[in-house]
């Protein structure tokens, strides 16, 4: 990848991103550099792959508590009453939402596919060659890493 | 009048959001079915009248453009308003879901107030 299209790629998630948040979970996110997604804590994490118009791997991690308050706005209920697989179905859709949307953006013209996401045991970190990057939510954090091949 | 929705994805955490998004977008629903796959939609249209169906595309057992293909040679069925819900907003497959009889595309992200404006103009179309 050269310098601009990583540039036009993190436009794109970020977009994503921020669209997602507002339209579907009524929360807000803000990139910032570093958040607590890489304290070590349990995190969700899942991951699905792309093909076609452009190939590729889209990974999305954030820690339990914040994906439980993520399925609790989006399911309209308490975060006491959600369990952890709404959690990870949540944490999973969200994940569709965001790579979708801004791939979708970068390519409207093209064929998308995306692969059903899956959670992973893989951390989502920062690789060579990938977008990587933190958002700050209402109430947490996430982090979420785009690689092309 | 209140409208009958069937909400057709194969996520029942998506089917939920749907419905209850519907409701808090005020949009006159009398009732909203589900149904987890085309083939699953088929069999409840086929016992139970609808004014308008919102569908995914990507599902097991029967995709979203298998079931427009069933729907439009169904006589009973053919009628019923489609509206697409998906996170693929790529103009291929807007047009494809559109030959295929799809009277509405709503890609996700999308807010209450979207899902209420396209719900209310497909179903303008139909009447």
């Amino acid at each position: 990848m050269i310098a601009l299209d990583r540039a036009v790629l993190m436009e794109a998630v970020n977009a994503a991103v921020n669209q997602a948040m507002e339209a579907m979970f009524f929360d807000a996110a803000e990139p910032v550099c570093d958040c607590e997604c890489s304290d070590g804590r349990e995190m969700i994490t899942v991951c699905l792959w792309f093909h076609d118009a452009m190939d590729g791997e889209f990974m999305l991690a954030t820690p339990v508590p914040t994906a439980v308050a993520l399925a609790a706005s989006f399911m309209g209920c308490e975060p006491h009453e959600v369990d952890r697989s709404q959690a990870e179905q949540i944490v999973c859709e969200l994940a569709n939402i965001i790579c979708g949307s801004a791939l979708s953006s970068l390519e409207p013209a093209a064929e998308l596919r995306l692969s059903s996401p899956l959670i992973t045991p893989r951390a989502c970190t920062e690789e060579e060659g990938a977008i990587y990057q933190h958002y700050r939510l209402l109430d947490g954090c996430l982090a979420v890493s785009l690689r092309l091949e | 009048m209140a409208y009958r929705v069937l909400v057709v994805d194969d996520s029942p955490v998506m089917r939920g959001f749907i419905r209850r998004v519907i409701r808090l977008s005020g949009f006159d629903a009398a009732e909203c079915l589900e149904a987890g796959d085309g083939e699953q939609a088929l069999a409840r249209l086929r016992s139970e009248p609808v004014d308008v169906i919102l569908t995914d595309i990507n599902m097991p057992v029967m995709d979203g453009e298998e079931l427009m293909r069933q729907l439009s040679i169904d006589e009973r069925l053919r009628n019923i308003p489609t509206l697409v819900v998906s996170t693929d907003a790529t103009k291929l497959r807007v047009d494809r879901m559109t030959e295929l009889g799809a009277q509405g595309y709503l890609s996700k992200p999308f807010s209450p107030e979207m899902l209420r404006s396209e719900l209310e103009r497909v179903l303008g179309c139909a009447t």
